[in-house]
């Protein structure tokens, strides 16, 4: 009798233990989520196109070193690397291109993930088409940058090597496009984007069709259809009723937490843009690392409200030096930095302005144009007469005086350094030529060394370690 | 439900079990109260310790302790009988006629395997069949016990040969344990580490330290694929195979107390360092106004005011400065590195009748480390249940606890253990801001940083072996193990660090703490069928099935603004930036489920075959990738069971076999390096969380293949020299790694299959019996391993380097994988100061020069390829002398070099000799050291190791002495007759290590973390 009950008891403890190991083993992490179930909805497809948004990198500092919008204050011996930066030093461009170029493709490949999982996800239609139409502008932006800095300029050649175009996410050993079929590449993105995006107008952190026709507008004038560039950007400044954000109180919260009407696209995050900027600064009570360029900060006129906010008077020991304002102003005035102006809005009225000199049919109504915006600015207004070489370089220098710090400058500098800005060097004390290879940043060595398909920028061969 | 169901015949049973195990009656019909002593020995007429001594169908019983020695007493009368067992050797039977002394010589039986599956088989995947072709060595647990050392795995050091352990740093660190090397080529001990499995149920590694090694009664290692393969793809890296101490069906309570208490020494200075003079006067070369033997200097004086009028005055006034420091010589090792106390108590009881038995112990160790502030502790229960089931089997039941916890001074980027090098000798702890440290007292340096962590553990287990019928065995285990995990490190507002931080008052002090809980769950059920046809084919089929569950959960908060207070709570949550308060949090569960196929087969005890087939599939791993198999196949040949050799006097024993097998591998692979895989940042864009794609994934990601081919030889000469041979090639092809890729794929590196790794090695241990006289025995052994690892193929290039600036290969086809690359030395140009080197093409390479990565040579073995053992032991009457040494050989290490001072550097203290050996101007011939002029962080060639910065890591420690006298049985009985044994010991563990290494600690390459050397007393008393 108490044999059969203890066979009994385990036979059940051996059920027990057998039921133990029946269990599934589809166990998901609490944590993460694995294809084919992670991208299914609108929500967590925004979300990974929100990370791409956020790994976007933020150049316009290091730009500005490179080119003439700065010039070193005493404290750059303290930093010898931003020294050697502002001397157009190989190195520190050779660090700075390899931090670029890992981040605009690490941006890229976010973005094709999100695209190769899009026909997947269920809901809006309207919403997942939104969303697939600002990954392809934003994958665009990313290639058109990418284009202008490791790339000759248009200009020098369009058949020359380009940049590498990136469509799946799988481990690939690309070559270079050329330049001519990248600008098509983006031209077909942002084409793309635009007419799948509607009118209305979104948060400035997202990509809208006007910052998209903007950005298409750009690519035209880099490739030189003035026509298409001027008809782009003339769409923009209907639709976005640019002349109507230029105001005061829009152009000095550009440079706050506040929301500003000037805005098309800006980055937007309180934590990762925190430390923007940061690098100009030495300490907070001595100074920084650089001041504005003179020739610059000297050219604003009174009232010229760009000019306030450009210009930051420092008192240093000695004297008080025209120091950047702008982001700089904010960290000095102790705000927290949350946005970064990506596009604004002056940039469509002086890009239409630069089209309409540049197709050289319409130099009339580009007077017309900086002058209506220079008001706005509460600067003079051009000469009526003013045409040829002698507008463009103006409406060169406005761009200056409006994007000072922003780094727009040096993508000017690449396009017309043989021509109409071919003196910058000089003035500015940089021993830079036109035909210098450091124009065309070097293709990193996390490239090359394991991409036997890349070619790098000539020039920058000897300066590598094998 | 099957919880319910599950608790509902436990608790049945465990009613069963309680009116089952009631004392029962003592039988007595006309007896006496005997006392028998004797010796119980094995088939080699080594003792045997453990083994059964009872009165047949009398509730009289004993065991007999470590040398073979028992002593019954109880009441029974002439003509019972005296029947002695031991698992795995025929039970002998003798009859008692009244005789006081009564050895036995026990022999083994291949025929009783039957009674261990029952009685013995708490790892049932421990199925003996396998023995008999792979590899499975035992770990000698006497002499593990002897050792007084808190750290379970460290003290496995030297065991087993083949299986190495290496400690990592200061007490309390985990140790790396590796069985003949890495497998894969990614290191650390995710992909490496060896499987741990306590009496059937998987526990981590962690977990394993933890272990009380004196509630431990075996430690099998498994080293080859016949071994391996029941355990299947976990199994990839080698199992630890452990039983924990069972109860005694003899009827008498056993209680035993054992004791230690003991310092823990200094152990070995690695660097003499300069005394006061030296240093005064190397100081004064190095012309730095930082140290006082320059600034108080007249060098000084007169180049800095050569025209000042007092400068005589100035002159003296400076070397009375410099008298009064010459007076002080602090020893900073002796200051900073101290003795500590060791103490160790451990209280066991056995018991049990012949239905049931029962053992319980509770331990408690405390190790104080050589640094202030570090310590370690732990406390353990542990307790073991047999229940016999009627006639058809065994129940058993273990639970354990346990807690420990360490302390340490010695975190990321501060160590205490290198003030010993940076203190000057004119510098004293009790006075004074210091030289070394401007602005800053002795006071000021310590208290930079705690850490402490502690670990509280509790399991339990269950197993039914069954034997419904003949030769059919039904076993089943199931365990869960908990382990949590806390720590706290903590940096002080007030520690150097932070105050150099340039924080705001209101952000100093940092505190992390976590919060880390493993939960481990595994079952497994095997049907095991034995059967002996026609006398001679004995045949074992075995099945089963098993599911591992674990589940780790993890919270961590860092955050800053503490200031002096290791409170989480006083994080200050008010800061932004990277000061910002972090909370971290990871669960994880992974499941894994497996069945397996055994066959075994024997002929007349002279052939063996085996063969074992196993599927695993684990939850990590996507769909189409989750099963994964590992089979094996083996053979064995005991050509010493002929009949013509069967009682050959030479040869007593001959054995020779060998095996193959492969197993996949994923171990270290987790979802996201074979799919597509997202998880959410802290940060955020816009008005959304932060999706992101954790690694670039690899959908043609295959396992790892892992293939090793093992032979064996083993022999015996006149039942005194055994000697064990064996051979292994292990082969990993597609070895995994994370390989840098092109920039523009959006990542830098991807997990691929890569390549080849092979390792081979061999093994050998011998042991022999020179002397044994009954009254004096003298026994010698010793063990040797040597593991040569190459790395045979890559399969996209044949030198891959982890980083485009790196010249050295991180692996490179036809070398082994843990190669120190540097250049070659043509020692110090007296012209410059800087050293010279030898370049790939013969030429001489300046210091300044840009190096290629051709120039690079080998040094030499990270990796020590050879290790091994020598152990003696002798005892003479009732004295018994155990000594172990341990030695490593054939490696390299870069010195450490941190107190070879430039001038920069001049205020810190110097290695001795450095004055003589140092080049300090032009002309100076035979330096060793290079110019204090130059930093090392300057001249890119001197941050390589070279010729004459690298020594050989060699060494020999005594790793375990013992000296033990056993108190006489007579004295016993007439003095305490209520002892039954009882011994005192002298026991040390690292005693003493040699080394040619003429720096830091040989083993972990740390100036100040060698393990320590411990002396004891021990008492050993058994009720």
């Amino acid at each position: 009798m108490k044999t059969a009950f203890t066979h009994y008891n385990l036979f059940y403890m051996l059920v027990g233990v057998v039921m133990l190991q029946a269990c599934s083993l589809d166990v998901p992490y609490e944590n993460q989520f694995s294809d084919p179930d992670a991208i299914t909805t609108p929500q967590m497809a925004r979300e990974l196109l929100a990370t791409a948004y956020s790994d976007l990198p933020h150049p316009e500092f290091q730009l500005s070193v490179l080119a003439d919008d700065y010039t070193p204050t005493s404290w750059i011996k303290r930093n010898t690397d931003l020294e050697n930066l502002y001397k157009w030093e190989p190195q520190p461009i050779i660090d700075f291109s390899c931090t670029l170029w890992q981040d605009y493709y690490s941006v890229v490949v976010t973005l094709n993930t999100l695209l190769e999982r899009l026909p997947a996800v269920q809901g809006d239609a309207k919403v997942v088409s939104r969303i697939e139409a600002e990954a392809k502008a934003l994958k665009a932006l990313c290639y058109f940058d990418l284009l202008r800095l490791f790339a000759p300029d248009y200009m020098d050649g369009k058949d020359k090597p380009g940049i590498v175009l990136k469509d799946k996410v799988e481990l690939g050993f690309l070559s270079r496009t050329n330049i001519e079929g990248c600008v098509t590449a983006i031209r077909s993105l942002l084409t793309e984007a635009v007419s799948a995006m509607s009118a209305d107008a979104g948060e400035c952190y997202w990509l809208s069709r006007s910052s998209s026709l903007y950005l298409l507008a750009q690519v035209e004038l880099y490739a030189g259809n003035y026509g298409d560039a001027a008809s782009y950007a003339g769409q923009v400044m209907a639709d976005a009723e640019v002349m109507e954000t230029l105001t005061p109180t829009a152009y000095a919260n550009l440079w706050s937490g506040n929301g500003s009407s000037e805005r098309l696209f800006a980055f937007y995050s309180p934590n990762l843009a925190s430390s923007f900027y940061q690098e100009i600064v030495y300490d907070a009570n001595s100074g920084d690392y650089l001041a504005m360029n003179n020739a610059l900060a000297s050219s604003y006129e009174d009232g010229d409200i760009r000019g306030d906010y450009t210009v930051y008077p420092f008192q240093t020991s000695l004297r008080v030096a025209d120091y950047f304002g702008k982001y700089n102003r904010m960290r000095k005035e102790k705000q927290e930095i949350a946005y970064i102006n990506k596009m604004r809005t002056a940039g469509v009225c002086l890009l239409l302005a630069e089209a309409y000199c540049l197709d050289g049919e319409h130099e009339e109504q580009a007077v017309a144009l900086m002058n209506e915006y220079l008001q706005k600015r509460g600067a003079s207004p051009l000469d009526e007469g003013l045409s040829g070489n002698a507008l463009l370089r103006r409406v060169l220098n406005e761009k200056w005086k409006e994007f000072a710090g922003e780094g727009q400058r040096f993508f000017d500098l690449k396009r017309y350094r043989h021509t109409l800005l071919s003196m910058w060097a000089t003035s500015a004390g940089k021993n830079v030529s036109a035909d210098d290879y450091r124009w065309n940043f070097p293709i990193p060595k996390e490239e090359y060394l394991y991409n036997d398909n890349i070619k790098q920028n000539e020039g920058w061969n000897q300066q590598q370690i094998q | 439900m099957k919880f319910r169901l599950f608790f509902s015949s436990f608790v049945v049973f465990t009613l069963w079990m309680l009116t089952f195990t009631l004392p029962q009656a003592v039988r007595a019909q006309e007896v006496e109260e005997y006392t028998l002593t004797g010796v119980v020995t094995d088939p080699e007429a080594q003792p045997l310790a453990g083994a059964s001594v009872r009165i047949k169908d009398l509730p009289y019983g004993t065991l007999t302790d470590g040398d073979g020695k028992y002593q019954l007493r109880g009441k029974w009368k002439k003509g019972d009988f005296i029947v002695f067992s031991f698992v795995g050797m025929k039970s002998v039977q003798m009859e008692f006629f009244g005789q006081e002394k009564q050895d036995a010589a026990m022999q083994y039986d291949a025929k009783e395997m039957k009674e261990i599956t029952v009685t013995a088989n708490r790892n049932i995947n421990a199925i003996d069949v396998r023995a008999r072709s792979g590899v499975v060595q035992t770990v000698d647990m006497k002499r593990l016990i002897d050792k007084p050392m808190m750290d379970m795995s460290l003290a496995l050091q030297g065991s087993v040969p083949g299986l190495i352990v290496t400690n990592t740093g200061d007490l309390g660190s985990k140790p790396t344990i590796r069985i003949r090397g890495n497998s894969s080529l990614r290191k650390g001990d995710a992909a490496n580490e060896p499987l741990y499995v306590l009496d059937g149920k998987v526990i981590s590694s962690d977990a394993f330290m933890t272990i009380n090694p004196q509630d431990i009664k075996e430690i099998k290692v498994l080293k080859d694929a016949a071994a391996c393969a029941l355990y299947g793809i976990k199994a990839a890296n080698g199992v630890l195979e452990i039983t924990s101490q069972r109860g005694a069906n003899y009827g008498r309570i056993s209680v035993s107390y054992n004791f230690n208490m003991g310092v823990t020494m200094r152990g070995r200075r690695g660097v003499e360092l300069m005394d006061t003079d030296e240093k005064l006067e190397f100081e004064r070369r190095l012309k730095n106004e930082a140290a006082p033997g320059y600034r108080y200097s007249a060098d000084y004086f007169r180049t800095k005011y050569p025209n000042a009028p007092n400068l005589n005055a100035m002159i003296a006034d400076g070397q009375l400065k410099l008298d009064s420091l010459r007076n002080i010589h602090t020893d900073w090792f002796k200051e900073l590195i101290h003795r500590n106390m060791y103490q160790r108590h451990n209280v066991s009881i056995k018991g049990g009748n012949e239905n049931t038995s029962y053992y319980v112990s509770g331990n408690y160790a405390k190790q104080g480390g050589a640094l202030p502030g570090n310590e370690t502790q732990r406390a353990t229960v542990h307790m073991g249940l047999d229940q016999q089931l009627g006639k058809i089997g065994v129940l058993s039941l273990s639970a354990d606890g346990g807690y420990s916890d360490t302390d340490t001074p010695t975190g990321t980027t501060y160590s205490p253990a290198s003030l010993v090098y940076n203190l000057n000798p004119y510098e004293k702890p009790s006075e004074g801001t210091l030289w070394s440290y401007p602005n800053r007292t002795y006071r000021d340096l310590l208290n930079q940083f705690s850490s402490e962590s502690s670990d509280k553990r509790g399991g339990v287990s269950g197993s039914i072996n069954l034997d419904p019928i003949e030769g059919l065995t039904v076993a089943a285990v199931a365990g869960v193990d908990f382990l949590l995990t806390e720590g706290m490190q903590f940096t002080p507002a007030s520690s150097y660090e932070e105050q150099q931080s340039g924080e705001p008052v209101e952000a100093l002090g940092k505190l992390n703490k976590y919060k880390n809980t493993v939960a481990n769950v595994s079952s497994n059920i095997r049907v095991t069928y034995n059967k002996v046809f026609g006398g001679v084919h004995d045949l074992t089929l075995s099945a089963n099935t098993d599911y591992y569950l674990t589940n780790n959960d993890n919270v961590s908060i860092t955050g800053y603004g503490v200031g002096d207070h290791p409170s989480a709570a006083l994080i200050n949550q008010s800061l932004e930036g990277n000061r910002k308060p972090a909370v971290g949090s990871l669960k994880e569960k992974t499941r894994q489920l497996g069945a397996g196929l055994v066959g075994g087969y024997t002929y007349n005890n002279l052939y063996d075959a085996f063969a074992t087939y196993k599927w695993d599939a684990s939850s990590v791993l996507p769909r189409d990738k989750r099963w994964n198999a590992a089979w094996a196949v083996g053979v064995g040949w005991t050509p010493s069971n002929y009949r013509f050799l069967k009682d050959n006097r030479v040869l007593t024993n001959l054995k020779l076999k060998s095996s193959y097998g492969v197993t996949a591998s994923l171990a270290g692979v987790s979802a996201a390096s074979t799919i597509g895989t997202f998880a959410y940042s802290d940060d955020t864009y816009g008005n959304q969380r932060l999706l992101q794609l954790l690694a670039l994934y690899n959908t043609d990601l295959k396992p790892e293949q892992t293939t090793s081919i093992d032979a064996g030889l083993s022999f015996e000469l006149f039942k005194r020299l055994t000697v064990d041979f064996g051979w292994y090639r292990r082969e990993t092809a597609d070895a995994l790694l994370d390989v840098p890729i092109p920039a523009s794929n959006g990542f830098n590196t991807m997990k691929r299959n890569i390549g080849v790794l092979r390792n081979d090695g061999v093994e050998l241990s011998a042991s022999v019996r020179i002397v044994d006289n009954g009254i004096f025995r003298f026994r010698m052994g010793g063990s040797f391993a040597y593991n040569s690892n190459k790395v045979t193929d890559l399969y996209f290039t044949d030198k891959l380097y982890s980083g485009e600036t790196s010249l050295i290969p991180d692996f490179q086809i036809g070398k082994a994988y843990d190669i120190v690359y540097g250049l070659k030395s043509l020692g110090i140009n007296p012209r410059t100061g800087l050293p010279v080197f030898e370049g790939a093409d013969g030429r001489e390479i300046n210091a300044t020069d840009r190096l290629t990565r051709e120039d690079f040579t080998e040094l030499g073995h990270s990796t020590p390829p050879y290790t091994g053992t020598i152990n003696l032991s002798m005892s003479y009457r009732d004295f018994d002398l155990d000594v172990d040494f341990y030695y490593v050989a054939g490696g390299v290490r870069q010195y450490n070099y941190t107190y070879v001072r430039d001038m920069s550097a001049a205020n810190q203290n110097a290695i001795h000799g450095l004055l003589d050996k140092m080049w300090f101007e032009r002309g100076d011939l035979d330096k060793i050291y290079y110019s204090p002029f130059y930093s090392s962080a300057a001249i890119e060639t001197l941050s390589y190791p070279n010729t004459n910065t690298v020594g050989k890591s060699s060494y020999l420690r005594m790793s375990m002495l013992s000296l033990r006298y056993r108190v006489p049985q007579k004295f016993l009985t007439r003095h305490c007759p209520f002892i039954k044994f009882a011994n005192i010991a002298v026991q040390a563990s690292n005693l003493f290590t040699l080394t040619s290494y003429n720096e830091s600690d040989p083993e972990t390459g740390q100036l100040g973390a060698a393990v320590q050397p411990v002396l004891t007393m021990n008492l050993n008393v058994t009720f």
